[in-house]
């Protein structure tokens, strides 16, 4: 295999040696301390495993947004060093260099995507929340589900010594359009090929787990129509990554083969590389971005489809209120499911590909709006004539739906073709998907954060440091993205390290540096999170009430934190809805789905 | 654990805190999008008059080409060779030296060349999209506009009804929410309503993507001008037929980083990549297509008036792709047949089309390997008659 004897010995083999030395250290651990191992390591718990996709995630956010604030930089000051960057990844210029510019922009979309993202929602409150949700005593298959965060490392190791490589980094986009992802030299790229090819297993696995056990482990009378919206989103969610991802992979595998093995995936015939055409050739260039936006405008679902579902939970939560539609909810999660897969070529219009295709997924593209503006309708129902409680988690929430509709909005201008020609691969399409990417779903994952907190650790987070947070957050957020829209109709192109060497866009300067200034406050809000989740950990007000927020759903019937395996120390049962806030006729403003009914027997203590 | 509700009192703050939030916002952007962008003003520039030529050192910054604000007014310069002839592309490294030559200036305000990059800092009426010169473009704009008015529409009626939400509907003491799990009809009304409007968005704009897109001018119209577009890392090739009106014959005219065109013409293009993708980008024009190696997409647009206008490339295609810029020049009927008849003569006794040295320059190899790779005019799997 190529990159086991490759002529660069050290390079190419130091991620496989890390992987194996990794792999002996664990089990070294395990005979050393097995207990430990068991617990904190290989652990069968989705309790715990959700946990260590929590922290490996903000731990890779840290990373991801050091990078943005590197990409930052060049705009506001180009061609002046990142202050650390020199230090932090050997580039002499510190950054400066288009190279790296590009280097930047790259690592940053795959880690925050591939590392932070998904794994955030799917891997840390997929697993946390979703089998305490549906009151099942675990995963399916416990063991897939560690296998699934552990197959999460080699990405790891992959991804962190692409930067280190000597050539070039992966540099062409976290989109890694071949012929350029093909004809980069230095071995990032291929270890970012290898990163996404070793994340997809880890979805994969995480998926056919989720699946499994929300179709088939769930408690007595919890109905699908009784599911809360966190578990529905799941299955929902699990489905998309089960169809897409392997078409990713293949996809990769394929780059990887035209890249490593000399296949012609995506080598066009007659393509010139150091002055000479050459032979080779014959396949499709843009095939792989048929396949690539086959799994990834899924993914983009993905990447929010469980945030509307924690947001559908919070929220009820927080307004004391039933949440509005809970039936068009769920419908509108499979419509966008469905629909997801059939407009992938949006992201195609000004690619070659015909552009009589390109109609038929503009019309595709207009409905999926539709299902979209649904569930914004609902919430906002949800919202209206409510009790709002005034906590974190309900202001996490309400951000969540009001930069939605900013984010949806802005892809109508995209669905319209003849609109797209003009802001596509522009400033425009990065305030777009920082709307909904950080706007809607980060927003959403700091809520959920604080809201699942005491489950979690049994202790409570810090409630100034969490305001603090919450609203320098979201007011440098909105310095930092919306003039985005603006420069980006203008012409401001993304991707490009030193946009001013156009004249036309030279006049941006300013207002990017004003964009840059909020991101680095952005920034430093974001330790006020990590302080807070840290030292709360340990030193958090101890929380053991079962229900501190009041909530109806079934993971808040078990003991603060669950008790190991098997989670409930009652035999969980759902009586009704998820939802049953403010029922006029109740005893209390909420009734729990674990709360039997008047007059039936008592829940029986579970037999240890 | 203790939920503290808002008190009445509260809200005032709360409201007068998001308005000054949006105010802020707003005097924010204006601010720094009046504010001209003076961090890459070039010294030298103050003083180098219309023609002349200077030298940045180590360091100093400028854009490749188009069009610089010097305290408020326009200086049109262009990157050259030593020699003085015009360089349009290339990695304009940080750190080397290179040669300018001051195209035109203009006086405070006024736009040197007609409509020229950089121009569209102060233009009017334009909030959004840089001025627009072809003939698609209005209804392009317009259907921008008109979208900006729908998700205008909706984005105040939605977060207005939220904000009247978020500032009306804190928890009293005591109190319960309004018990509705949902409502058949209003599910109804929203999904009827919207979907509507996006079927009638969807319809409307069918035909403009099928005029923009796929219906190419044929070049044997004689109000169309073909050009053929190579791109390669980092530098747009054109070649316009010579004055015989066909491609591949000796009096073909090639250049770098600058397209001529004639005013007045359907322009066809027909590009071709010789080793990644690269994207054909004309702001002013409302044209963006990307440049595939193995395809040879068309596209058009026309010109109404005459001028030189950016084309960026807007497809990522490694390091040097931050530099790729060209510009396109829109020449007066008469003036169009004078730099054609000029351009020719230069090119055809210079070689006969068979002897072509690299692949950078003008007189490159690359005219040679389109013509020997013929492909023909095709999208990804189609060949097209287009
Ligand atoms: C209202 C529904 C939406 C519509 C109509 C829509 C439409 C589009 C279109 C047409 C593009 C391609 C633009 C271009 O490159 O020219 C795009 C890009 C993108 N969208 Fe959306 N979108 C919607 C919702 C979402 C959601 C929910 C997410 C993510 C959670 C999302 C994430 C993205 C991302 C990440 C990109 C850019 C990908 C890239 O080129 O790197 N969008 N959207
Ligand atoms: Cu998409
Ligand atoms: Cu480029």
């Amino acid at each position: 295999m190529h990159l086991l004897e490759a002529t660069d010995f050290n390079v190419t083999t130091t991620p496989w040696l890390v992987i194996l030395g990794l792999c002996v250290l664990m089990a070294l651990v395990r005979l050393i301390a097995p207990k430990f191992y068991s617990h904190y390591l290989w652990s069968g718990d989705h309790k715990m495993i959700g946990k260590q996709f929590l922290v490996s995630s903000l731990l890779w956010a840290v990373v991801g947004g050091a990078l943005a604030l590197g990409v930052r930089w060049q705009l506001a000051w180009p061609g002046s060093e990142v202050p650390g960057f020199k230090a932090l990844f050997g580039w002499p210029d510190g950054g400066a260099a288009p190279e790296h510019y590009n280097i930047m922009f790259t690592m940053h979309a795959s880690v925050m995507i591939f590392f932070v993202i998904i794994p955030l929602l799917v891997g840390a409150f997929g697993n946390f929340v979703v089998p305490l949700q549906i009151g099942a005593q675990d995963m399916a298959f416990p063991f897939l589900n560690a296998l699934s965060y552990w197959l999460m490392w080699p990405a790891f190791i992959f991804m962190a010594f692409s930067f280190y490589v000597p050539g070039d980094g992966a540099g062409a986009g976290w989109t890694s359009y071949p012929p350029l992802s093909e004809t980069m030299l230095g071995d990032g790229q291929t270890l970012w090929c290898m990163g996404v090819w070793f994340v997809g297993w880890s979805s994969i696995c995480g998926a056919v787990n989720y699946i499994t056990t929300i179709v088939k482990m769930r408690a007595k009378g919890m109905t699908l129509f009784r599911m809360p919206l966190t578990s529905w989103s799941i299955l929902i969610t699990s489905i998309l990554v089960l169809c897409a991802t392997p078409v990713l992979g293949s996809a990769v595998t394929m780059l990887l083969m035209d890249r490593e093995f000399g296949s012609s995936f995506f080598v066009p015939a007659a393509r010139v590389v150091s002055d000479a055409a050459q032979a080779t050739g014959g396949g499709q260039v843009i095939l792989w971005q048929h396949l690539f936006w086959f799994y990834s405008h899924p993914a983009v679902y993905i990447l929010v489809l469980p945030a509307m579902g924690m947001v559908s939970d919070m929220l009820a939560n927080a307004c004391r209120k039933p949440v509005f539609g809970y039936r068009p909810m769920v419908y509108s999660l499979i419509a966008i499911a469905f629909l997801g897969f059939v407009v992938w070529g949006h992201h195609m219009f000004q690619s070659g590909m015909n552009p009589a295709l390109g109609r038929t997924f503009m019309i595709a593209t207009m409905m999926i709006a539709l299902p979209s503006a649904v569930k914004t309708f609902n919430w906002l129902a949800t919202i209206y004539r409510s009790q709002m409680q005034l906590e974190v988690h309900t202001l996490c929430s309400l951000a969540f739906v009001s930069m939605w509709i900013i984010g949806g909005l802005s892809g109508i201008f995209m669905a319209a073709t003849p609109v797209d020609i003009q802001i596509h691969d522009t400033y425009a399409i990065v305030a777009h998907i920082h709307y909904i990417v950080f706007g809607s779903t980060l927003f959403s994952v700091f809520g959920a954060i604080y809201y699942w907190y005491p489950k979690m650790f049994g202790r409570t987070m810090n409630k100034p440091l969490a305001y603090t947070h919450f609203i320098v957050t979201f007011v440098a957020f909105q310095f930092t993205f919306f003039p985005m829209h603006v420069v980006g109709s203008r012409g401001m192109l993304r991707r490009t390290a030193d946009p001013y060497f156009y004249g036309n866009l030279q006049g941006m300067l300013p207002v990017n540096q004003l964009m840059t200034v909020a991101a680095l406050i952005l920034g430093a809000a974001q330790l006020v999170l990590a302080i807070n989740f840290f030292w709360s950990m340990f030193a958090g007000k101890v929380c053991t009430e079962r229900n501190p927020w009041k909530a109806t759903t079934m993971e808040w019937n078990t003991p603060t934190p669950p008790v190991g395996h098997g989670n409930f120390d009652v035999i969980p049962e759902a009586h009704r809805g998820p939802y049953e806030y403010a029922d006029p006729d109740a005893a209390e403003d909420f009734t729990p789905q674990f709360q039997a009914p008047a007059g039936s027997a008592k829940p029986v203590p579970h037999a240890h | 654990m203790a939920q503290i509700n808002a008190t009445p009192t509260s809200r005032p703050v709360l409201l007068v805190l998001a308005l000054a939030l949006v105010v802020l916002l707003c005097y924010g952007m204006r601010v720094a999008f009046e504010k001209p962008g003076t961090a890459l003003k070039a010294e030298m520039l103050a003083s180098a008059g219309a023609g002349t030529s200077f030298t940045l050192e180590d360091g100093a910054r400028i854009p490749g080409t188009g069009n610089i604000l010097v305290e408020d007014e326009l200086v049109a310069v262009q990157r050259v060779t030593a020699e003085g002839s015009p360089v349009n592309s290339g990695i304009l490294l940080l750190n080397n030296q290179h040669t300018f030559k001051v195209v035109e200036r203009g006086a405070a305000g006024t736009k040197v060349t007609n409509h020229a990059a950089g121009a569209s800092v102060k233009e009017p009426g334009t909030l959004f999209f840089p001025e627009n010169f072809a003939s698609f473009g209005d209804e392009v704009d317009e259907l921008f506009y008109l979208i900006l008015w729908i998700t205008g529409i909706a984005f105040i009626l939605t977060e207005g009804f939220f904000l009247f939400c978020v500032f009306s509907f804190w928890a009293k003491p005591g109190m319960r929410a309004h018990h509705l799990h949902g409502h058949h009809t209003l599910e109804l009304v929203w999904t009827l309503v919207p979907a509507i409007i996006l079927v009638a968005l969807a319809l409307l704009q069918a035909g403009m993507w099928k005029s923009m897109k796929m219906e190419i001018p044929l070049a044997d119209s004689p109000d169309v001008f073909e050009v053929q577009v190579a791109a390669q890392q980092f530098q747009w090739n054109f070649r316009v037929a010579g004055s015989d009106g066909k491609f591949a014959t000796p009096d073909d005219v090639p250049s770098v980083g600058e397209l001529h065109v004639p005013v007045g013409k359907k322009v066809r293009v027909v590009q071709r990549s010789i080793d990644v993708i690269h994207c054909f980008f004309l702001p002013n024009y409302r044209v963006k297509q990307d440049v595939v190696p193995g395809l040879a997409v068309p596209v058009w647009f026309d010109t109404s008036r005459a001028g030189r206008f950016p084309i960026m490339c807007a497809e990522l295609c490694g390091l040097g792709h931050t530099k790729m810029g060209g510009t396109l020049v829109v020449h007066e009927t008469a003036d169009f047949k004078t730099w054609l008849e000029k351009e020719s003569t230069l090119w055809t006794s210079e070689n006969d089309g068979q002897d072509r040295p690299d692949w950078s320059g003008a007189s490159s190899k690359i005219w040679w390997w389109w013509d020997q790779h013929d492909v023909g005019v095709h999208y990804q799997g189609e060949k097209t008659n287009r």
